[in-house]
């Protein structure tokens, strides 16, 4: 008998997300417990989670090579912890779902972020799988949610559509692997396809399609189609945690999935890589010059940050990995201080970019903070985006990948654009209507709060990138 | 060590908080006392200059150097210090800002906003031409932006938006490039990698080279001086890169209009000359021909377009277009007199452009319109205007007596030693630049009076108080060139050393 514990108690965080879990679904049944503050509890559980998490030393592997728990690991669990916490204080401040749901919406919430863990730990392409749709269908389910916007329910079945096809082709793709390696462990598998591969059409074929189902959760093109609609449609808060956290799963479990590629194949697989990131990137900057609704130009803007990130998944080296993480934190404060700044400026739900027309002249100080949040997305320094930027260019250019620079260089500079004019629209248009002001102070000192450090490591970066050193190895 | 160099640098910023607290139209004079406060420490900066060091490429030789770590596991630094070459573009950028705020008297739109974006911009430029490190350099130039981008873009005139997003676009393109040549130039650096420009060439000046791989088929040396001289080229602006400055400048407030013309431009050709040419000296001479046909179409193809323009504001543009091409063909022809006539003429165009848009800003004020054929009859209604509208015309020209004649003449004897077709052709941007000059003056000053505009007054105190200086300082280095010109003279011709020794 395979005795079990052992291995749990290396997962103490995800057991704590588990118990929620159950704690959030079943523990309406029981009579008066509604009563109870749900937001509290779900916030507790998360800094129970972080602070368990924190405190786990050493890698293990779990589970007969199916999930690796490490410092590469607990260090993006802390941070979907802490993407959640916040993303609850954005539902707090939002009409766009139903508070009496927050039960449910939680337990979607808990079962989701336990999928992302599982996906950053994941070390066997079936672990991988189920992680993915255990991110995928309370996905699905929080896009539809939004009681503001009949849209949601279409663009929930379209998200449905896209997370099955992506997850079929991957399955495909896997059984590819797994007839050519016998395994679907990731040493394995880089151990079985050995050097004589590489090259062949079947390499290609078998490994594309499976990079497709992670490319899913990262809405990196081909594989971005949903992103726009399901973004536009779905609650702002959720939007505003679909653009951040299961984009970094995604690429978290590229990045273990690479990791153990050999030497002889590194050169392939940056290949196909970067292919991707330069078409992301592209993509995503260019399509978003297009956009009037404002929701649906960040969804671009997320498609085509996912792209930068992807240069640090493509270089497939330590400095990589640690330029990734390094970005994360800092994309984090500046998309959902977007994100809280445009659902606090929002009016009746109407997110067209001109019905922000000189929003600066009734509140200053959000729409200052606003400005930093996007000229940090667009990597203007003093701010932090531009450090983050940095170091993906530099790992990029160590690495002597000049394709991809180049479209990184092009994709920075037409983002700008499209970034500057949402300012232009806030700061130098005439008002056109007026701004009724809202009871909470709370949504400006979020937005200043994502703001203020967003300076603070534009100039200081070095605490961060110290935190960032602890991924470079799966340790 | 004292840290006088820092505080002249970011002296601007520490007053940004109390702008929001004070009564709005106290802003201007609180932003008029910080300027001169820090025209005035930043004297010692002059003052105790030692004019016998060259700089350049010799680390000990930088003067008021202060070096502190700032990225550890990067190796970025804080290290800011002045040679010559800097020393000159301090006292360019102070004295300017200065006279921007007294231009910008009448702002009454966003007070506070309007003088926080200007005292942060006036910190971004003074600290581009103190930054020795790539990074803080590259952080300064960028910081520049967004300011900008807003000062145009909220205080500007009809066309704002289009001409604040264009500049954005344009100087964030050349930007890009800029960062990725910098990370180029750290990793593939002689010796050790640094981010310290002055060890780099330092370094290279030693016979150092650059061992990085060809990029997309071109010699690794070539590319990355390509890629910086155009980031820096859309500064300057060099054709075809100068399509922003005409928008730009026609819709900008006067004292932007100032400080872009007088401080901004130089950081195009200050770039150069501190780490495009100087790092790349092989790529320089491999590029050097092309230089200058590019400074030639600059000069005469800028002038052309001024004659051709009805708005006077516009035509100022395109003259600064025309006087930065001297600028650059004088760097082209590497020769000690070229490289110190394009130094002053760096100073000079600062001080006679910001004259000129000055003026341009004092009749814009009134008749609320630009055009040349709109006016008549000035120089009745408004004689002193039409005095010192005419001064800074001559100076503009390059009149003998004045301090543009001297580096015009500087540059194209220097030139001439080298490419001698080409200076002759640039001389004829000289008397285009007199067609333009005195036709518009005539247009404007002369002819029938026109009666909408008989009961202007002429210029005030405070529009006066902004002219006077530049007015001096145009006669005065018209007459000594040389109390300006040795405080660059090492530098200048250490770098034309280097250039030439290759």
């Amino acid at each position: 008998m395979f005795n079990t514990l052992p291995h749990l108690a290396h997962l103490p965080a995800h057991l704590v997300l588990s118990l929620g879990l159950l704690f959030f679904f079943l523990g309406k049944t029981i009579p008066g417990i509604k009563k109870l503050p749900a937001t509290a509890i779900f916030i507790a559980m998360l800094a129970l989670a972080a602070a368990l998490e924190a405190s786990e030393t050493g890698s293990h592997d779990l589970f007969f090579g199916m999930v690796q728990t490490d410092s590469f690991s607990r260090l993006y669990n802390q941070l979907y912890f802490i993407v959640s916490a916040l993303v609850v204080v954005m539902l707090h401040f939002s009409d766009e779902m139903d508070r009496e749901n927050d039960w449910e919406n939680y337990g979607l919430l808990s079962c989701l972020i336990l999928g992302m863990m599982f996906m950053t730990s994941a070390s066997h392409l079936l672990m991988a799988v189920i992680a993915i749709e255990m991110v995928s269908i309370p996905s699905y389910l929080l896009v539809a949610l939004n009681r503001k916007n009949p849209a949601s329910k279409e663009a929930s079945m379209k998200y449905i559509l896209f997370g099955s096809f992506a997850t079929g082709v991957m399955l495909y793709g896997m059984s590819f692997l797994f007839g050519m390696t016998g395994s679907l462990t990731f040493a394995d598998i880089w151990n079985g396809l050995g050097s004589e591969s590489v090259g062949t059409p079947i390499y290609y074929l078998a490994i594309g399609f499976t990079l497709a189902g992670m490319s899913f959760k990262v809405a990196a093109v081909p594989f971005h189609f949903w992103c726009p609609d399901a973004y536009q449609a779905a609650p702002t808060p959720i939007t505003a945690f679909l653009s951040v956290a299961p984009k970094v799963a995604g690429l978290t479990l590229m990045m273990r999935f690479f990791a153990d590629h050999l030497p002889v194949q590194g050169d392939s697989l940056t290949q196909m890589l970067s292919i991707v990131a330069i078409v992301t990137m592209v993509v995503g900057s260019f399509a978003a010059l297009k956009q009037t609704d404002i929701k649906r130009l960040l969804a671009y803007s997320s498609i085509a940050h996912a792209g930068f990130l992807m240069m640090g998944v493509a270089v497939l080296n330590t400095d990589g990995r640690q330029a990734v993480f390094f970005y994360i934190p800092i994309y984090i404060l500046m998309n959902l201080g977007a994100f809280m700044a445009i659902i606090y400026l929002a009016q009746d739900h109407d997110y067209k970019i001109s019905a922000f027309n000189g929003a600066v002249k009734s509140n200053p100080l959000l729409v200052t903070a606003f400005a930093v949040c996007t000229l940090s997305l667009a990597g203007i320094p003093p701010f932090a985006g531009f450090v983050g930027k940095f170091y993906l260019f530099k790992v990029a250019m160590e690495k002597g990948l000049y394709p991809m620079i180049l479209a990184a260089g092009i994709s920075t500079v037409v983002s700008l654009y499209f970034y500057v004019s949402l300012l232009k629209v806030m700061i130098i248009d005439q008002e056109a209507r007026t701004f009724s002001p809202l009871g909470s102070k709370v949504p400006v000192v979020f937005v200043s709060l994502c703001a203020l450090p967003l300076v603070f490591l534009g100039l200081y970066w070095v605490p961060l990138v110290n935190w960032a050193d602890k991924v470079r190895l799966f340790q | 060590m004292s840290h006088l160099l820092s505080w002249v640098v970011f002296l601007p910023l520490i007053p940004i908080p109390l702008l929001f607290l004070l009564p709005k139209d106290k802003g201007k004079w609180l932003a008029l006392a910080v300027t001169l406060a820090d025209f005035v420490i930043g004297l010692p900066l002059i003052l105790g200059f030692d004019r016998a060091m060259p700089g350049v490429s010799n680390p000990g030789e930088m003067q008021f150097v202060e070096r502190a770590t700032w990225i550890p596991s990067l190796g970025v630094e804080y290290y800011i210090g002045i040679d010559g070459l800097s020393v000159t573009m301090i006292l360019l950028t102070l004295l300017i800002g200065v006279l921007a705020v007294l231009a910008s008297w009448n702002i009454a739109k966003h007070e506070a906003g309007y003088w926080s974006m200007f005292l942060l911009l006036q910190t971004a430029m003074l600290g581009v031409f103190v930054s020795l490190d790539l990074i803080l350099f590259f952080v300064f130039w960028e910081v520049m932006l967004f300011p900008m981008y807003f000062l145009i873009g909220i205080w500007g005139g009809p066309r704002r938006v289009y001409a604040a997003i264009k500049f954005f676009l344009y100087t964030l393109f050349g930007g890009v490039g800029m960062l990725l040549a910098f990370i180029a130039i750290w990793y593939y650096a002689p010796g050790q990698r640094t981010w310290d420009m002055i060890e780099i060439l330092q370094r290279v000046s030693a016979g150092g080279h650059f061992n990085g791989p060809d990029i997309f088929g071109v010699e690794f040396a070539k590319m990355i001086f390509v890629v910086l001289f155009v980031g820096f080229a859309i500064k300057v602006p060099i054709f075809p890169f100068h399509t922003w400055l005409p928008d730009a400048h026609v819709e900008a407030p006067t004292a932007i209009s100032v400080i872009l013309a007088g401080v901004l431009l130089k950081m195009g050709t200050y770039g150069m000359l501190r780490i495009n040419f100087t790092l790349f000296p092989e790529a320089f001479h491999w590029f050097r021909t092309f230089l200058v046909v590019l400074a030639v179409i600059n000069i005469v193809y800028g002038a052309l377009c001024a004659l051709a323009q009805s708005d006077l504001k516009k035509m100022v543009a395109y003259s600064s277009v025309s006087h930065m091409g001297f600028i650059l063909l004088g760097m082209a022809a590497a020769t000690p007199q070229g490289m110190n006539g394009a130094m002053l003429q760096m100073f000079n165009h600062g001080t006679i452009t910001a004259m000129l848009f000055l003026l341009v800003g004092v009749i814009y004020d009134r008749a609320h319109h630009r055009q040349i054929d709109g006016f008549g009859g000035m120089a009745s209604v408004m004689p002193k205007f039409a005095a010192l509208t005419s001064f800074a015309f001559m100076a503009a020209i390059g009149l003998p007596g004045l301090s543009g004649f001297v580096s015009e003449l500087l540059i194209l004897s220097g030139s001439f030693k080298v490419y001698q077709v080409a200076t002759i052709i640039a001389g004829l941007g000289i008397i285009f630049g007199a067609g333009y000059m005195l036709w518009s003056y005539q247009r404007v000053f002369f002819g029938k009076v026109n009666e909408k505009y008989a009961d202007f007054k002429d210029v005030n105190v405070i529009e006066v108080a902004s002219l006077v200086p530049l007015l001096v300082i145009v006669v005065y280095l018209g007459i000594f060139p040389n109390n300006l010109i040795v405080f660059f003279e090492q530098s200048m011709n250490h770098i034309s050393e280097l250039l030439l020794a290759r």
